[in-house]
């Protein structure tokens, strides 16, 4: 780990357990507002650009009165084998060896929005036009974060500005980042904690517990994508 | 007059020569501004502080080893100094009004990047890469030269690659920069 | 064979093989030389007005409203998630297809040997040249970031940055250039013998034109030789980039796993498409050809409708196949948003285009291209050519946005509506290809004399017992 350069051992894994969801979307706005996600307002939103990240999934069950509501936050899934990769022309949206996650290159993406299309999760959206943030709004801008422009394609990052700023702390102080240590905005931002984060690598780490809890499932596995979102539910969905 | 054929070359060689002309021109003009430096609110003269006082650079942008912006000093961080010295160049005086009104200096950055390219100053310093090697020799310069047309992403990594070639991976990795 | 050394009663027969076949029809080459420059040289009014009016359709239609695009950002476009390639991709996809014609027409039946070819081997491949010209700009005109286009472009730079040689796209832009350049460099071949006697005919700023694009042919012996030798080897190179083209974009497609687009019958599925549309095509500019330009009845004849005909009935026939296989298998697999897919296709919002796509391409040719003698008919063949496009263009929109519509994940679940901007530049390009080819018929000589020269000197009229039969010798 010495030496800043220990990623090997490190795979960022996220944990979700939807039966402690209830679909209060704070961690929608955490993430929008880490992440300089624009606001695309009321209209352009309701006509399906809406710019979030990460988006609560809601399923109605049953017939009224009986109805039950199911909520199942849904977000880039950082896919180690992920169809978006290779079918950008430029690289644009590419692996990271060093990260293991699955990352996107504001300033490489030219628009061609093919990765959109070949993304199963539906996990990507598109910088229709040239957002602005009217003041006050524009201080709250991560500036670790990138302001994107029009044309280009974004996504959830696992919060990489956060990951990379953990290890680099950790690097400097000369230790290992501890579980917990680095947190992306949503699971930050969830009441019921129900959004966890860390390290697969970990053998104690809090998302290896419960990942191998018998609740737990990836979404969409029979594509082969392998998804470092893990869910947690105690009845099987049939999303 | 010439044959067809001789005006057809005439006109031809005119419109190469005129195009190489206006290139010349164009790019001499290019080559002119690009060495220009930026007008700055003051004449601040690194040479005197840097070469004959022998101040360090962290004396000033003492933010570079903690974090990601080197900072500027503060006007404060000026007078600390100049308090005790008797305004006389322009620069001297102008400082003095900034210090008398209460305001900062709005200096003009020279090595900013752009808004998609993340730089942190702090693993660099650490690693102990001589400020030199990526702000030239500020201590031979009056003014301090622009540098945001040269700071290219070819030029961050022809020192990504060579300098630590077991680290290639993280060091050549897109996240490492753009987020 | 010269009528006069007949006896009467074959005299009658030779007449009407002669009114019905262009190649047994011989006049002198000065005669048609003269004809086809007189077709070419012919700008009046209606020309000028019509160029004008295309003219300015293209600049505000196609480019004005690209450029609008480009400065408020894609969102112009009636495209949102999921569905994010709309009218562009399908109008891509479409014009790539008309590209095809030319290619077809020319490579394919002058490497058989189809005689019925030479009078319009040029019409059709400048179908070629500017289909790519039109399609060419879709890719660009559905980037986000148009202006950095050229990083799909394989050079060394500063960023030590390639494009990704996995990605469909980047075998798209490669196979397109290449069938530009090679499309071109055919196109031009056959048309150098043309191009000098046009110079050698011609005054003012047409000599000086002709002189420069003919470079310095004078028809000797070895420069024939040469040149029928490059034509060859650029006929049959061409049809296997013509088939890589299309099927590579059909790959841009069927390689994403993306339902109802991942199917691994979609590279010959989309070249007989492309082809279906391309024939087609060929039909209505032979029409606008014949109707248009001056002295071209002589050279496009009913026997060339007719033979179209047929082709495109054979064509119509191997799609509907494809079709029939792709859907069938498709609906067969039973996986649940694939079913869905197919209702959408079928019962649901979609199956309006979807049941023209049928109509158009299936039953119409069926019911129209079985009759000689509506074959025969240019102004039939020219309905055909508008028909059987609309039908390509909607098998295309519903392959690009119908598919999109539908994903695994029923919350996300859309609908595509175009916007006018880009129903506005789909039109545009139209304008653009008339205006080209437009542009092109008064600049070059539409018809290859030479070649029908040549296929006059091949056929021949012999006579054999009671009748006359035609022979037709080898010359290339």
């Amino acid at each position: 780990m010495a030496g800043g350069n220990g990623h090997e051992h490190t795979k960022w894994v996220m944990v979700i357990d939807l039966d402690k969801c209830n679909g209060c979307n704070a961690c929608v706005t955490a993430c929008a507002m880490e992440n300089n996600v624009a606001f695309t307002g009321e209209e352009e939103n309701a006509y399906g650009r809406g710019m979030h990240w990460l988006r609560v999934i809601r399923y109605w069950e049953g017939e009224w009165p009986n109805v039950r509501v199911r909520y199942m936050p849904m977000m880039c899934q950082q896919c180690s084998n992920a169809p978006c990769e290779p079918v950008c022309p430029v690289f644009a949206t590419l692996h990271s060896e060093a990260e293991e996650l699955n990352i996107q290159v504001y300033n490489r993406c030219i628009g061609t929005r093919y990765c959109a299309n070949n993304c199963p999760y539906i996990a990507r959206t598109f910088n229709w036009f040239d957002y602005e943030w009217p003041e006050p709004l524009n201080f709250h801008l991560n500036p670790d974060v990138t302001v994107r422009r029009r044309g280009i394609m974004e996504k959830c990052t696992f919060c990489i500005q956060r990951i990379n700023q953990g290890e680099e702390q950790a690097a400097a102080e000369g230790r290992e980042v501890r579980d917990g240590e680095i947190q992306p905005a949503c699971a930050q931002a969830c009441p019921t904690e129900a959004i966890v984060f860390g390290n697969w690598q970990d053998p104690n780490s809090k998302v290896r517990q419960l990942a191998q809890s018998q609740r737990g499932f990836k979404y969409l596995h029979e594509l082969g994508t392998e998804p470092k979102v893990i869910y947690l539910a105690s009845e099987k969905h049939d999303f | 007059m010439g044959t067809p054929r001789s005006q057809w070359k005439k006109a031809v060689l005119t419109v190469v020569a005129l195009v190489a002309l206006g290139g010349l021109v164009l790019g001499a003009t290019w080559l002119y501004a690009s060495q220009q430096v930026p007008p700055q609110p003051l004449e601040f003269n690194h040479q005197v502080h840097v070469q004959q006082l022998g101040l360090s650079c962290l004396f000033c942008h003492s933010n570079a080893a903690r974090g990601k912006s080197a900072g500027l000093p503060t006007t404060n961080r000026c007078m600390g100094c100049h308090v005790q010295l008797e305004p006389k160049t322009e620069a001297e005086k102008i400082l003095r009004e900034y210090f008398e009104k209460e305001e900062p200096i709005p200096w003009v950055p020279v090595a900013i990047q752009p808004d998609f390219v993340y730089f942190s100053h702090q693993p660099h310093v650490s690693k102990g890469i001589a400020c030199e090697t990526c702000h030239g020799e500020v201590g031979q310069y009056t003014i301090a030269p622009d540098l945001s047309k040269k700071q290219n992403m070819g030029w961050c990594l022809s020192c990504h690659k060579n300098l630590a070639p077991e680290h290639f991976t993280r060091l050549s990795s897109c996240e490492t920069c753009h987020k | 064979m010269h009528a006069t050394n007949l006896p009467a009663e074959l005299h009658e027969q030779v007449e009407k093989l002669r009114k019905e076949h262009l190649l047994l029809d011989p006049r002198p080459r000065e005669e048609m030389n003269r004809m086809v420059l007189e077709a070419m040289e012919d700008v009046n009014r209606e020309y000028f007005i019509v160029m004008v009016l295309l003219g300015l359709v293209t600049l505000v239609a196609l480019f004005g409203a690209w450029g609008y695009a480009m400065y408020k950002g894609l969102g112009v476009a009636g495209i949102r998630r999921p569905i994010y390639w709309g009218l562009f991709i399908v109008s891509f996809v479409f014009w790539i297809g008309i590209s095809h014609a030319g290619t077809f027409v020319s490579a394919i039946l002058r490497v058989f040997k189809a005689e019925f070819r030479r009078p319009f081997t040029r019409a059709a491949e400048l179908m070629t040249t500017f289909g790519l010209a039109g399609a060419g700009l879709f890719p660009l005109i559905h980037l986000g970031r148009t202006w950095r286009f050229y990083w799909m472009v394989p050079y060394p730079n500063q960023r030590w940055l390639w494009p990704n040689f996995h990605s469909p796209l980047v075998w798209d832009f490669l196979a397109i250039n290449t069938y530009l350049l090679g499309s071109t460099m055919y196109l031009f071949l056959p048309l150098i013998p043309d191009l000098a006697m046009a110079r050698d005919k011609s005054t003012g700023w047409r000599k000086i034109l002709y002189t420069i694009l003919s470079l310095g042919w004078r028809g000797t012996e070895e420069e024939w030789r040469h040149l029928q030798k490059a034509i060859q080897i650029f006929a049959w190179a061409i049809i296997p980039v013509m088939f890589s083209v299309h099927t590579i974009v059909s790959w841009d497609f069927a390689v994403a796993m993306k339902l109802g687009w991942h199917s691994t019958i979609f590279g010959p599925y989309f070249v007989i498409g492309a082809l279906l549309s391309g024939i087609s095509a060929v039909g209505f500019i032979l029409y606008m050809i014949r109707v248009s330009m001056k002295n071209m009845r002589y050279f496009i004849r009913a026997e060339h409708f007719d033979a179209l005909g047929k082709l495109l009935l054979i064509i119509s026939m191997s799609w509907a196949y494809f079709f029939f296989n792709e859907f069938i298998l498709e609906w067969y697999g039973g996986e649940h948003t694939v079913k869905e897919i197919l209702r959408l296709y079928t019962q649901g919002a979609v199956a309006p285009v979807w049941w023209t796509m049928v109509v158009c391409n299936i039953v119409v040719p069926w019911a129209v291209l079985w009759n000689k003698n509506w074959r025969r008919k240019p102004w039939v063949m020219a309905l055909m050519g508008v028909i059987v496009n609309i039908g390509m263009f909607a098998e295309r929109y519903v392959i690009v946005t119908g598919a999109l519509s539908r994903n695994r994940i029923p919350f996300d679940w859309g609908w595509y509506e175009p916007s006018l901007v880009e129903i506005s530049i789909a039109v545009g390009t139209f304008a653009l290809f008339f205006f080209l080819y437009g542009l092109a018929s008064r600049l070059i000589p539409l018809i290859p004399v030479w070649e029908v020269e040549e296929g006059h000197h091949a056929h021949e009229l012999k006579r054999m017992g009671k009748g006359v039969v035609v022979s037709v010798a080898e010359l290339e």
